[in-house]
């Protein structure tokens, strides 16, 4: 649940992450991990590339995956 | 009189390209799986692979890798080996476009190991998401490395969307059974003769990617039959020795198979009968 002043995003790991209406997404990103360029990121299932971060206006209710690099097959 | 044979050149003299890129070692290796990122390092120097293929996960959910994809970055920047990223765990086409264009972001590089499975059992391709995703990555510029079934028909469907190469399947990922259908292998070959082909997945011996070499293939991708040997390290080694066996092998002409005994030794009738 969000007021006119906040927004509540949900994350990854399940848990919700409650931000000042108006934060983009770079403002999550920097909150969530400490090198922002060593994470990829999604909102809805949607590519945002690092360079639209600033411009990505997160909305109340929406869903916010960041990846990372790992071994593979 | 024996006869003097000229020994086969190093495999740097028998490369293979992928676009620009021209690679020496036909042998890609898989990260994912090692006891410990000192052995996951080791044997990819062992392997001498040239290609080693990292994946993308969540990473607020999951913990930190415990220094695995440190010890990969070491490799790379002692050999010069590339990346494959790859689409694991993708479902359908979109969710496997949208992962590879966050695995282009995180990793600069425009290849991608396509993988869209559609049997949570098999693993195995679904051949309709597969070929549309690759048609799409095709047109946002990547270069795609369709894991695909053996299957000439969808084969040449994604040639025609603009795959370079396919990498159809030997067995299911991480089976360790082998070529399950070399026919059709064989046949992708013959029908595809100017196709860059690599058998990915399901190797579990290095006598199964030897077979592959044999087949003509052109390459092997595999990572469950190093990271869950034993011993990883000395496995990297022993594939790596099969691949390029198995390659000098096709590139000598292995001799047609026969349905029935021919002598070897020219003797002529019985050795103790006069007839």
């Amino acid at each position: 649940m969000s007021d006119k002043t906040t927004i509540t995003v949900r994350l990854d790991d399940g848990r919700h992450e409650r931000l000042p209406a108006g934060s983009t997404l770079a403002e999550l990103v920097a909150r969530l991990v400490p090198v922002p360029e060593a994470v990829t990121t999604a909102v809805d299932g949607r590519f945002v590339p690092r360079a639209a971060r600033e411009r990505e206006i997160l909305q109340d209710g929406q869903t916010v995956l960041l990846f990372q690099p790992i071994v593979g097959g | 009189m024996l006869q003097k044979t000229a020994p086969l050149p190093p495999s740097d003299a028998d490369p293979w390209q992928v676009g620009a890129v021209t690679l020496a070692s036909r042998f890609l290796l898989g990260t994912a799986g090692y006891p410990s990122p000192a052995v996951l390092a080791e044997a990819l120097l062992a392997s001498g692979a040239e290609v080693v293929t990292v994946g993308l996960k969540r990473s607020l959910a999951a913990a930190g890798d415990n220094g695995f994809v440190a010890a990969i970055r070491e490799v790379l920047a002692r050999t010069g080996a590339r990346l494959l990223p790859n689409t694991a765990g993708c479902r359908n086409a979109q969710e496997a476009i949208t992962l590879a264009h966050m695995a282009r972001e995180l990793y600069g590089t425009p290849w991608i190991k396509l993988e869209v499975v559609g049997d949570e059992h098999t693993l195995q391709p679904d051949p309709f998401e597969l070929l549309a995703a690759a048609t799409q990555l095709v047109r946002d510029g990547f270069t795609v490395f369709p894991y695909c079934t053996d299957d000439l028909v969808l084969c040449r469907r994604l040639l025609d969307a603009g795959c370079p190469l396919l990498m159809p399947w030997g067995a299911p990922i991480g089976s360790g059974q082998g070529l399950l259908n070399p026919h059709a292998l064989r046949t992708l070959r013959e029908r595809l003769p100017d196709t860059m082909l690599i058998v990915d997945a399901g190797i579990g011996a290095p006598s199964h990617a030897a077979q592959a070499m044999e087949l003509g293939y052109d390459a092997v991708l595999l990572n469950s039959a190093v990271a869950q040997a034993r011993e990883p390290v000395a496995m990297a080694q022993a594939f790596r020795l099969a691949i390029e066996a198995g390659r000098a092998g096709w590139r000598a002409g292995v001799m047609a198979p026969q349905d029935f005994a021919v002598a070897s030794t020219p003797v002529l009738g019985h050795p103790f009968t006069i007839e």
